[in-house]
């Protein structure tokens, strides 16, 4: 991407805005943020494209934004709406067989704990469990040290489980 | 290791983000200890239930909007244009509406405006969608893509470009909408 090179950021935009559609999608869990999160990413990375050093790829760069910019929403919006992974041709008020409850009712109750985790610990677990993010990643994108994400991502665990497990699962 | 240092580190093992030689030390504790053993079962349990948000699949239509959205914001930081001249913009906007008759109701022309005056002071399109009530979106559709055209027609210009910024918002809120409600909507969109 040439500096200021508005067609060539358009280029960008058209070969990388899917992918970042999906990472900010796996964050937030509906059509509507994950578009605002790449929209604003977008115009960020043109914001500061004169930053880029080339330490990384523009890839790996880009990435960051998204992330980064798909948590800002998590963190102004903490519901995560999940409205439209059920299975094609999921019955949503079908238990189904290897359920215990339903399958939204468990969707919503699985997806209300991870909201429900302190901050830091929410933003960690997104990015490791839905992002498949390693420790480096996570600690590079959100400015921490690897310790301080192993352990937060450790008490989200935890947590979760001790949440969940009462249910059926 | 003891059963408690062990609990601490499943997480990290789970996913494999432990040093090798630590990972050997929990790995020899699971291999005698049927607790932590079931500890680390549960945890996978728990885990492999939550699972990420999979992306629909979304027409192209969608990702050409898209992009479209991103370099008028992107091209509106670098031509900003100040909240005066928003206002005015809607104004003139309004009068021309009024004198010529192009024919929207006066409710979507309001509707209009203030949309209008939104994007032209460059408040999100949150802000916008906002504007635009669900309870009356879909009668309001017809107008605001008629209107669109007709003034696409006569003017090349910043109005046009707002208007289909708005097309396209409510585009995206009929696709989350069918998204949300793939029951209640038709193949044609008809709810």
């Amino acid at each position: 991407m040439k500096r200021g090179d508005i067609g060539e950021f358009e280029a960008f935009v058209l070969d990388y805005q899917r992918k970042a559609f999906s990472t900010a999608y796996r964050t937030l869990g509906n059509v509507h943020d994950a578009r605002d999160a790449v929209q604003e990413a977008f115009v960020k990375a043109f914001k500061a494209r004169r930053d880029f050093r080339g330490e990384s790829s523009v890839t790996t760069w880009f990435h960051r934004i998204v992330v980064n910019a798909a948590l800002d929403i998590l963190r102004k919006r903490p519901r995560m709406h999940v409205v439209d992974e059920m299975p094609e041709g999921a019955d949503p008020s079908a238990p189904r067989p290897e359920d215990g409850v339903r399958w939204r009712e468990m969707k919503e109750i699985v997806m209300s704990a991870v909201n429900n985790l302190p901050e830091r610990q929410k933003d960690i677990f997104v990015l490791k469990h839905f992002n498949g993010l390693s420790i480096s990643e996570i600690s590079g994108t959100l400015g921490l040290a690897d310790g301080t994400v192993k352990v937060h991502l450790s008490r989200a665990v935890h947590r979760l489980k001790e949440e969940l497990s009462g249910y059926d699962l | 290791m003891i059963c408690k240092d062990v609990r601490e580190m499943i997480p990290l093992y789970y996913y494999g983000e432990m040093e090798s030689g630590r990972a050997g030390d929990v790995r020899d504790h699971l291999a005698s200890c049927a607790d932590c053993r079931d500890e680390l079962a549960l945890v996978g349990k728990v885990l492999e239930r939550v699972t990420a948000p999979e992306a629909p699949e979304l027409p192209d239509k969608f990702w050409s909007r898209s992009a479209a959205d991103i370099m008028r914001r992107v091209r509106k930081r670098r031509f900003a244009v100040p909240l005066w001249a928003g206002v005015a913009a809607a104004v003139i906007l309004f009068l021309f509406i009024t004198m010529v008759d192009l024919g929207p109701e006066p409710d979507a022309v309001s509707k209009q405006i203030l949309v209008e005056t939104s994007f032209m002071s460059d408040i999100e399109m949150d802000d916008i969608e906002m504007a635009l009530d669900m309870e009356g979106i879909r009668s309001d559709i017809d107008s605001l893509w008629n209107f669109q055209h007709q003034v696409s027609d006569d003017f090349d210009s910043e109005f046009a470009q707002s208007l289909d910024t708005i097309e396209s918002s409510i585009e995206l809120l009929f696709v989350e909408f069918e998204a949300a409600n793939p029951r209640r909507v038709g193949t044609n969109g008809s709810v």
